[in-house]
């Protein structure tokens, strides 16, 4: 029950960053259902790996592959479907966690929490860098026009 | 009297304004500028977009050097519209279409309307509602921050016109949200502070500018990267502190 709720919010949260991003048509089903295969495969890479961060690579890698499918196929610049999409795993929650620590002088809360914060957007960074350049080299390999 | 290369070059940065200012990446800006000024005949053209400004120069073999500079300030993310500046400047690099019919394409695009009011309003207040559920709200929890992401859309619509400096504004919406949260518990409609509050960082938090200052480090731009990227984590510590600040109410 408690993943049902996570996974259909996680669904409509990406519907409504698509809307606020001004998204239309098909591509916000893409976007949506981007959002939701990104927390399928954290949640699924992190209990894998018993490790946050390698979920958060793992999720960040394949949204980003995802992307420059998608955005191929559709024509669109990829940042058109890996925005909404990616805004589930940003670490909104541990950030709030680390600076009410600091608020409450928790000093030893505050440097676990910031450093999982961290830690977690570098592994968001590497992945979107690794999917990224994967996909343009295999795209090299494979001859095609080097623009999305 | 304008010579036929200044006037390309014109509407090349024109496209490649209203890009940015819609929210792609700088590599984007540079890709597609320069593209354009190719297909209406430069033999190079060099382009340097970094946060918020687009520097191109173009080498023609007949007019010589042509420089020109944009200087963006106001940003707001549609990607609805960057979408068809995209498909505008694929359009050119494919078939030159006379300068006349850019423009016209142009403004065709800039005039459309994006999502009303009336929808993003409900929008926002959703995404704050459904992320406080997500991280492990109450259903009255959800309500609360429901009622708190309607108010903060209202309030940054009315923010935004004052034209003040965008990490004030943030701040004041996240100290705002922060304080309507602890309200909400400390009169007994809410239960967690915490989940509240965290509902509605999701409408602030710079996804945009942290996706794109990563990509944009992947494509060389380095500098554009990096000082996004700073923006974007000075942005989030902004927002939490924002939202921290006023929980002594409840402490």
């Amino acid at each position: 029950m408690q993943l049902f709720i996570q996974l259909v919010t996680v669904y409509l949260g990406s519907l409504g960053f698509s809307l606020v991003f001004h998204i239309r048509g098909k591509k916000l089903f893409y976007t949506s259902l981007g959002g939701l295969f990104t927390w399928i495969v954290y949640l699924a890479a992190a209990s894998a790996a018993a490790s946050d961060y390698i979920g958060a690579l793992v999720a960040a890698l394949l949204l980003t592959a995802y992307a420059e499918l998608i955005a191929r196929r559709e024509k669109c610049p990829v940042t058109v479907i890996l925005v909404a999409a990616i805004i589930v795993l940003l670490p909104g929650n541990a950030l709030y966690q680390t600076i009410n620590a600091a608020m409450q002088k928790d000093w030893n809360r505050f440097f676990e929490r910031g450093r999982y914060t961290l830690l977690f957007a570098g592994c968001l960074a590497v992945g979107i860098l690794a999917g990224t350049s994967i996909f343009y080299n295999v795209k090299r390999l494979l001859g095609g026009p080097a623009r999305s | 009297m304008q010579s036929y290369e200044e006037n390309y070059l014109y509407h090349a940065l024109n496209i490649g304004e209203q890009m940015l200012m819609c929210g792609a990446e700088a590599a984007r800006v540079e890709d597609t500028v320069a593209r354009i000024c190719r297909a209406y005949g430069a033999c190079r053209a060099d382009v340097l977009s970094i946060t918020g400004s687009i520097v191109a120069t173009t080498y023609d073999p007949f007019a010589g050097v042509q420089t020109q500079t944009r200087r963006i300030h106001s940003q707001s993310t549609d990607l609805h519209k960057l979408e068809r500046l995209n498909d505008l400047s694929r359009k050119i690099c494919t078939q030159p279409v006379p300068l006349a019919e850019v423009w016209e394409n142009l403004q065709e695009i800039l005039q459309e309307a994006g999502y009303p009011e009336k929808l993003l309003v409900p929008a926002y207040a959703m995404i704050s509602g459904v992320f406080t559920v997500f991280f492990g709200g109450t259903w009255s929890d959800m309500l609360v921050s429901m009622c708190i992401g309607l108010l903060l859309r209202l309030l940054q619509t009315r923010g935004n016109q004052l034209g003040q400096n965008p990490f004030f504004l943030t701040f004041l919406y996240s100290a705002a949200g922060g304080f309507l949260a602890n309200l909400s518990v400390y009169l007994g409609f809410g239960e967690n502070v915490d989940m509240i509050s965290i509902g509605n960082i999701m409408l602030f938090i710079p996804g945009l500018i942290f996706t794109n200052s990563i990509r944009d480090m992947f494509s060389g731009d380095t500098i554009t990267g990096l000082t996004k990227f700073v923006e974007s984590i000075l942005l989030a510590i902004v927002i939490a502190i924002g939202f921290t600040l006023t929980n002594f109410i409840n402490a």
